[in-house]
């Protein structure tokens, strides 16, 4: 019986591994095979099987097919492509993983920040897809307005809601839930900022809330006010998106500055635009002359509709 | 629970159920001249109602054959093609097919050492194919294709299939007559080098022509480029030894190459009004190749079966009619009700017979043939009237009885005064 089981296990285990194997269908000009351990490259070519621990990189018009668990995956761009990855894929029918999606989405940013024209192309793209392709109709203009930073989700820690307001102005900031209407703060303030313990503000986790700018004085109703904006109160998944981030291989194995960047975008990615935004400008602080920095973060204030500041990193 | 044979075994059901087929065999043959239907019928003549199951049902699962590596040649140089052959031989495959047509003469030197290749190994098979098919003699003119300076030193398979070039590729013909004797299909001269009882196997089915089993693409197999197979750094033997090579033009379905040797099939994805050929000749001859090593065939519902199930189901219907008719006949909107009932019926019962053939096609690779039922089902309700017309006006057949008559069996009378 021990035996029968011992076997079954060698079996099963063999089964697991050749699975695994990616086999090389096709290949045109150089690709490069990075095995597991090894810094020098070999050259791919059809009929080869790499492991999955390995990496791929095609050269100028190279190209790649591989076929991994009755799936074709084919690779043309000069990518270091993670071939874990290409596993992982090849047994999830969901869509591209994080890593294909973080090399896609690096490479817009990059496209999208060569200059400031294609700069002012990325912030139209990204208002395009934020308003629906609704352009001019569906916003009503306010006096007073604030990035998209402090809407989608937002953590339990400390937000500086900021926003942009008329000379003279005094500004009221309502936080309200969206349920009920029902007033969680309204506190008024001289500047055009306001720092709030999100932790300490007994906010229900999951639940929707608004936000709105309105005039001190709000018995005139010629003052002006800020459109709601809406947010979700999530004090724990911004850490949860980071931690799924970090247990990913090519993370492990990332620089410093690749691997912020990783938790920039899956901040982003979740919809913590203004965690995302801190993530930022640490990485910022501590390498303020890396231009992959200051471009993706152009990018990203492209984005989030801060067009002047985004174009300003630039400079 | 008693059948009673009598209630289903009706005289005017026979009658009317002959009837039909009578009918459907005279209109089989008037041919109607339809050049107004064209644009209609060019659309979906070239349509099976099986390429839904090659084109959507199948499994998407690529599954890499190990047995077949596709080369792909590029627009053919025979100097680079004599290279590549000798790259390729000196791997050590089993077979190497060649399906690419070496017309005529060119550079005398590059021939000659091209020539050398074919009189050195004998595992090579050549394309060429056949042309001019004489009625008369039953059998194809001429082998040509590639030149004698080459054929004449290796073996050779014609490469062409059954029907033109605009319409899809479903059946192969693994053998033709020519005047110069059989001619064997590429496939099955590659087939036959790699393994003989597969062809042996094929042979036994007696087929004159064979449905194509498409169930790779071009992903389904090792695939090299010239400059891979020129390139000396590249450990060939390794993926070549004992394979079957196919060589052969297999660009990258990119939009700018050419569309050669590209030919359609079920397996395109628009499997109605196909517009751009989706397979290289190569990658078929593959498929066929990869058919025969398993024994993989698409059979056929016998001819006598499909009959006798359009005779049941045209009986079954006649049934449906004459019910309707001897219940509902006495309501004012009799005939539009019937009508209707009958053409949802007909919809009802083509949309079942189109879904079984897909079905057993897919579970069990057996080609039924439902044309004859199809037909039936649509001539069937207008023919009931007719026949029952005819019964009403006609003494002969408006005599014939309803049921099958039957012996009574009489209790037999006894004299009583026989009984003491």
């Amino acid at each position: 019986m021990r035996t029968l089981l011992f076997c079954l296990c060698i079996l099963f285990s063999l089964q697991g591994t050749a699975q695994d194997e990616i086999t090389v269908i096709h290949t045109t000009g150089k690709v490069m095979y990075y095995a597991p351990q090894q810094t020098s490259p070999t050259s791919v070519y059809p009929g080869i099987t790499l492991s999955p621990q390995g990496k791929i990189k095609c050269n100028q018009n190279g190209t790649v097919k591989l076929l991994c668990k009755g799936k074709v995956f084919a690779f043309s761009d000069t990518n270091t492509h993670f071939l874990e990855e290409v596993a992982k894929e090849a047994g999830n029918t969901s869509s591209l993983s994080f890593i294909n999606r973080f090399w896609l989405f690096m490479t817009g940013n990059m496209d999208g920040s060569t200059d400031e024209h294609q700069l002012e192309k990325h912030h139209e793209q990204a208002m395009e897809n934020l308003h629906a392709g609704v352009k001019g109709f569906g916003t009503k203009e306010f006096a007073v307005t604030a990035s998209i930073l402090y809407t989608g989700k937002l953590s339990d820690k400390p937000v500086n809601f900021q926003w942009e307001a008329p000379d003279g102005f005094h500004p009221s900031f309502h936080l309200s839930r969206q349920s009920d209407d029902g007033v969680i703060a309204a506190i008024s303030t001289r500047n055009n900022n306001l720092l709030l313990p999100m932790g300490d503000l007994a906010l229900e986790p999951g639940s929707a809330y608004e936000w709105q700018i309105v005039a001190a004085d709000a018995s005139n109703a010629q003052d002006p006010i800020s459109s709601k904006m809406q947010f979700v109160y999530q004090p724990e998944a911004a850490a949860r998106a980071i931690a799924t981030a970090e247990k990913i291989e090519a993370y492990k194995t990332a620089t410093p500055v690749e691997q912020q960047l990783m938790q920039a975008f899956a901040l982003e990615e979740n919809e913590f635009y203004y965690d995302a935004n801190t993530c930022y400008t640490a990485m910022l602080r501590d390498n303020p002359n890396d231009l992959l920095v200051k471009r993706s973060y152009a990018a990203f204030l492209a984005r989030v509709d801060l067009i002047d500041q985004a174009k300003a990193m630039l400079k | 629970m008693r059948i009673n044979w009598r209630h289903i075994f009706r005289l005017h059901n026979i009658l009317a159920t002959v009837f039909i087929f009578l009918v459907m065999w005279i209109l089989s043959f008037v041919h109607i001249e339809h050049h107004f239907l064209d644009p209609f019928t060019y659309g979906i003549r070239d349509y099976d109602v099986t390429d839904i199951v090659y084109s959507r049902l199948r499994n998407s699962q690529v599954k890499l054959d190990d047995r077949i590596v596709l080369v792909n040649t590029g627009i053919p140089d025979r100097k680079t093609l004599g290279q590549m052959l000798e790259r390729i031989e000196a791997a050590q495959p089993r077979v190497i097919g060649i399906d690419i047509l070496l017309e005529g003469r060119k550079d005398h030197e590059i021939d000659a050492s091209l020539q050398q290749i074919f009189k050195q190994h004998d595992n090579i098979v050549l394309a060429n194919k056949l042309v001019n098919y004489s009625e008369s003699a039953g059998a194809f003119e001429k082998v040509t294709g590639s030149d004698t300076l080459f054929s004449d030193y290796t073996r050779t398979g014609f490469s062409n299939f059954p029907g033109d070039s605009t319409r899809a590729v479903r059946f192969f013909s693994p053998m033709e007559k020519t005047q110069s004797g059989a001619s064997y299909c590429f496939a099955v001269e590659v087939a036959k080098m790699y393994d003989p009882a597969s062809v042996e196997m094929l042979e036994k089915r007696h087929n004159k022509v064979e449905r194509i089993h498409l169930t790779t693409n071009i992903n389904s197999y090792i695939r090299f480029e010239p400059e891979t197979i020129l390139d000396t750094t590249v450990n060939l033997s390794e993926i070549f030894r004992d394979k079957i090579v196919i060589i052969g033009y297999l660009s990258d379905y990119s939009a700018d190459d050419a569309i050669l040797d590209r030919f359609y099939t079920p397996l395109n994805p628009r499997y109605t009004g196909r517009s751009v050929p989706d397979m290289y000749g190569a990658v078929i001859h593959a498929n066929i190749v990869r058919m025969m090593l398993d024994n993989d065939y698409i059979n056929y519902f016998p001819k006598w079966a499909t009959f006798l199930f359009a005779i049941v189901l045209i009986y079954a219907n006649t049934f449906f009619f004459f019910w309707n008719y001897k219940y509902f006949w006495y309501f004012k909107p009799f005939p539009k009700i019937l009508y209707r009932w009958a053409h949802l019926v007909q919809v009802v019962e083509i949309a079942l017979l189109f879904l079984l053939t897909a079905w057993v096609f897919y579970a069990f690779q057996v080609k039924m043939d439902f044309t004859v039922a199809i037909v039936a089902i649509i001539l069937v309700f207008d023919l009931c009237i007719i026949y029952y017309y005819l019964r009403q006006n006609i003494p002969a057949l408006g005599r014939v009885p309803e049921h099958f008559r039957t012996k009574h069996h009489h209790p037999k009378v006894t004299n009583p005064t026989e009984v003491k």
